[in-house]
């Protein structure tokens, strides 16, 4: 259906519905943004009115009693080491999938696939003992191991794109004497470089607001992640509502920054990687 | 690939001479058998933190377990499902599940589909409203949950005054406190958080379809609603598909959301499986029966998705 084909009033329509529908979005989060800058008295007055001064009060004290110097680099710490082992251990294992026959492969790759549709919430009591067994409650270890095992997505995926690569460089590197682990290393990942980069994407957002798994091995309140932190500061100081605001704000602008800068690069590898399925 | 295996020398075993190296044989059994090296990692992560689990749930499902003790398991059978079966709340959750899946997948299939279609239709500044849309899908569920929970407060919330000042006053309500209001409340946040991901997937599906279908038809006659529903939604079934299937298993298995808004409540309004199991299990100290209701869950969402696959593999579409 092209633009040009459709009415006048038609247009006027839908365009009206989709502001609807931006306005939907982009509007609680400003509100909860500009709130955050008023002073207590004025958040109760009038929801809606605009902070007549720009009161940072609410930010600072915010930062200090969430910590939220601390939640933001914890839980960057936990998501990048995590998904940089998930895209090191993917490749491999795709690459393995990709371009090895071997005995059993196909078994293996389906063993690897049911893992797809294994919902946190049923591994969450048994996980909880392993990890408890192995005295790892309050350890990142628990956290790493757990994304670890996240791997049936990216070998799926990046199996794809490895087979898409020809052959004949396989052959030719071969001939040229590199061994194998060199055409992985330096041959195969650059070449798949955009689907990797696409899976850790995904991996990066799923694992940055991951929450369960946090919530069942982390009880100590410095080693907390973010979303760990905002549950725990919402409970603790429900009606403090200008931190409310403020730390919520604090905790929703970076993501979307993050996304609104990379947009272009974030949605070009998302739909070619999409399509590659 | 079997002509790369005959035709290089470093896959074929090799005669050593009498004097080689431990390193070098080494090396030459790794390059062999690079394969089991690459997987490795992985399959062991997997197998100790996501399969090894899953079967111990298995079991654990058919035990009183209290989480702690290991020397008082009892071995009960079938006697969780059986309480189960008569639990009250457990029918509340799996009617609370179904009524979150069955809003969200509907507004989620439709609403979505017809704005990817619109989106994509060459209208002026899609550009912006793509990316908006996608914002919710960035952010975290606890983010999503708490957001709302401030702008649905009746103290400092702008939902209420908001609709007193369009005039229906009479809507106003406690929006999470309120048992009437509480289910839906949360479902669409939900909506709200999730719409714009299948936007995505369906704009990503509307862009394998090629133009000159629609030029082709056009040549023949056809107006923009004939083309929609003759070329735009037969192509577009796989990825409906997919949207379905990953609506279906979210909403099924919404655990954060309603944790952070409700928690379950009020008196179990918004109480679902994933909550209910977490209830049971870290709160009343009833790790046996928690891992029933995770059970049951899982089945649940496995049989769901093979019906959804069953049914809709009713030929793959053609030109």
């Amino acid at each position: 259906m092209k633009s040009s084909e459709v009415s006048f009033i038609s247009k006027l329509l839908i365009y009206f519905v989709l502001i609807l529908i931006l306005i939907t979005i982009l509007f609680p989060v400003i509100w909860m943004t500009y709130t955050a800058f008023k002073t207590p008295q004025e958040i109760t007055a009038d929801p809606f009115a605009l902070p007549t001064t720009l009161f940072f009060g609410n930010f600072i004290k915010a930062f200090e009693v969430a910590n939220f110097g601390r939640l933001i680099l914890n839980s960057l710490f936990v998501t990048s080491v995590s998904v940089l082992g998930l895209l090191i251990f993917c490749s491999a294992a795709a690459y393995a999938f990709a371009v090895f026959k071997f005995k059993g492969a196909q078994y293996l790759f389906i063993y690897f696939l049911i893992g797809m549709m294994i919902p946190p919430q049923v591994i969450l009591i048994p996980s909880f003992k392993i990890i408890s067994t192995l005295n790892l409650q309050d350890n990142y270890l628990s956290l790493f191991f757990t994304y670890w095992s996240w791997v049936p997505f990216a070998i799926f995926f990046l199996r794809a794109t490895f087979m898409s690569i020809p052959k004949e460089l396989i052959l030719a590197a071969r001939i040229d004497g590199c061994n194998e682990f060199g055409i992985f290393w330096r041959i195969m990942i650059p070449l798949a470089m955009p689907g990797i980069v696409t899976v850790g994407i995904f991996y990066f957002v799923w694992i940055f607001n991951d929450f369960v798994w946090p919530l069942i091995y982390i009880r100590d309140t410095s080693m907390r992640t973010l979303t760990l932190g905002m549950m725990n500061f919402h409970g603790k100081y429900t009606s403090l509502w200008n931190l409310q605001m403020a730390a919520l704000s604090l905790a929703t602008w970076p993501p979307v920054i993050v996304y609104l800068l990379f947009r272009s690069k974030i949605q070009k590898g998302l739909t070619e990687g999409a399509l590659k399925f | 690939m079997e002509f790369i295996e005959k035709l290089v020398p470093s896959q074929r075993n090799q005669d050593f001479p009498i004097n080689s190296t431990i390193t070098e044989r080494i090396g030459n059994f790794i390059n062999r058998k690079i394969y089991w090296f690459l997987l490795a990692p992985s399959f062991i992560f997997y197998t100790l933190f996501s399969t090894v689990p899953m079967v111990m749930a298995i079991g654990i499902g058919f035990t009183d377990w209290n989480g702690i003790s290991a020397q008082t398991i009892k071995w009960i059978g079938l006697g969780n499902y059986i309480e189960l079966y008569s639990d009250n709340f457990f029918w509340i959750s799996l009617k609370n599940n179904l009524v979150i899946v069955g809003g969200s997948v509907l507004v989620q299939m439709t609403l979505a589909l017809l704005l990817a279609v619109i989106l994509d239709s060459g209208l002026k500044g899609a550009e912006i409203f793509r990316t908006v849309f996608f914002i919710p899908t960035v952010l975290s569920f606890i983010v999503v949950g708490l957001l709302f929970s401030l702008i649905l407060s009746p103290t400092v919330g702008i939902v209420n005054p908001l609709l007193f000042k369009l005039g229906l006053g009479s809507w106003q309500h406690q929006w999470l406190g309120d048992k009437q209001t509480a289910l839906y409340t949360v479902m669409i946040a939900n909506i709200w958080k999730e719409f714009g991901f299948s936007v995505f997937l369906f704009l990503a599906g509307l862009q394998t379809i090629p133009k000159e279908l629609y030029e082709a038809a056009r040549v023949d006659g056809a107006g923009p609603w004939r083309n929609l529903f003759s070329i735009t939604f037969p192509l577009l079934k796989e990825v409906t598909i997919v949207v379905v299937i990953l609506a279906v298993n979210q909403a099924f298995l919404i655990f954060d959301l309603i944790y952070v808004m409700t928690s379950g409540g009020p008196y179990h309004a918004t109480e679902v499986l994933a909550t209910y199991m977490y209830s049971r299990a870290f709160t009343s100290g009833r790790m046996g029966y928690g891992t029933a209701i995770a059970q049951v869950l899982f089945v649940i969402v496995f049989v769901v998705t093979l019906i959804q696959l069953r049914v809709t593999r009713a030929g793959k579409t053609e030109y």
